[in-house]
């Protein structure tokens, strides 16, 4: 089975570098960003199972990022991480199609479950579209 | 010179203070606590990654002793930048304390600038403090004059784009001292008209008052000219 390959967005570049370094010795590949413009451009050329993005950034901030990256890639699993896990900010992340909800500082095994459940819903979401695509070329086709 | 605590619309005036008050100190310790919690998350994946290690000897793998001595020495770095924030939160919370007292005006600048360079941070402008290396004795209200200049600084972030600057300095006048914060003009907006009426109020508290001036394109100064000693309580 391929390695999960996740996205940690996040300003706070001493946070993301030790993160990522535990992820990545539980067997993951991670990619990181320090800005929404920078994880947007990796998006864009990557695919991921699971971003992790943090609520509080500079510029453009995590609300912002989300509704982008779900624009690259509407399949995307979106993992917010917050420092301010307040109502408003979970109801709206999620009304934008967040998967998921995570106070930071975060438990790694709480993180692991989070990104192992996000893939198996961009794999579902997958394989639905997939499904749908062939059941339309079998309608066109009139087979 | 009434007090604000006199007068028609006294109550109003009064309850406005208070209002604005405690969200001045709801703002400035949310955002001192979320940089409390960005070295407590750091600190905490320190000790994950500790963890990490010595499982692994568990599993024979060798202790990388150089890789655990650079952890610890991370950690204290991050234990003493969590020290320094909550010093200036410890210090921030104490300004309420009194309503007048004496301290050094450099000093609250220095810490003002401190304590919204977050704030500053997120909106993408850079806060810089240039001060005369004098301490200005002044007898006031430090809670309100540190909520007048966070005002001001809030004015210039709303006509602020990406990479703006905003200054802070400070010098001595014969009434008292003048603050100056120079940054973006203001954008003019109802909530910026009233930011703009509700300064001018405290200012009036403070016994002081406030002007504002061109200072280049799109660029002003804000000026808060404040007495040497207020001996009244303020409201």
């Amino acid at each position: 089975m391929p390695a999960d390959k996740i996205l940690l967005v996040d300003d706070e570049e001493e946070f993301i570098l030790i993160l990522s370094e535990r992820m990545k010795s539980r067997g993951m590949s991670v990619e990181t960003a320090e800005s929404g413009p920078a994880a947007i451009k990796k998006a864009e050329k990557q695919d991921f199972d699971a971003v992790i993005l943090d609520m509080m950034m500079p510029g453009m901030d995590g609300i912002e990022t989300l509704k982008r990256l779900r624009e690259v890639n509407p399949n995307l699993q979106v993992i917010m991480l917050t420092g301010h896990a307040t109502l408003p900010n979970a109801v709206e992340a999620v009304k934008l199609g967040a998967a998921d909800f995570l106070e930071k500082p975060a438990n790694i095994a709480t993180l692991i479950e989070k990104i192992k459940e996000a893939k198996i819903k961009k794999m579902v979401l997958e394989e639905k579209q997939a499904e749908e695509r062939i059941r339309n070329i079998l309608k066109s086709k009139g087979w | 010179m009434s007090t604000l605590g006199e007068g028609p619309g006294a109550e109003q005036r009064m309850r406005l203070m208070r209002e604005k008050a405690l969200g001045f100190f709801a703002v400035i310790t949310a955002s001192l606590s979320h940089e409390i919690n960005n070295v407590v998350a750091i600190i905490g994946e320190l000790s994950g990654l500790l963890d990490d290690l010595l499982a692994g000897t568990e599993k024979g793998r060798p202790l990388d002793q150089e890789k655990v001595k650079t952890i610890s020495e991370r950690i204290a770095k991050n234990v003493k930048k969590g020290e320094q924030i909550i010093k200036r939160l410890n210090r921030f919370a104490h300004s309420a304390d009194e309503p007048v007292k004496d301290f050094d005006l450099r000093e609250l600048l220095e810490q003002v600038t401190t304590i919204a360079q977050r704030l500053a941070t997120l909106k993408g402008v850079s806060l810089e403090a240039e001060l005369p290396e004098v301490s200005l004795p002044i007898r006031s209200n430090p809670f309100s004059m540190q909520q007048a200049i966070v005002g001001c600084i809030e004015l210039a972030f709303s006509g602020s784009r990406r990479n703006d600057k905003i200054t802070l300095t400070f010098g001595k006048e014969d009434a008292g001292a003048k603050i100056t914060v120079t940054g973006p003009t203001h954008d003019g907006s109802e909530a910026s008209q009233s930011m703009l009426s509700f300064l001018a109020l405290l200012m009036r508290d403070l016994g002081g008052t406030m002007e504002a001036s061109p200072a280049g394109n799109d660029t002003q100064s804000l000026m808060l000219h404040l007495p040497k000693s207020i001996e009244r309580p303020a409201n």
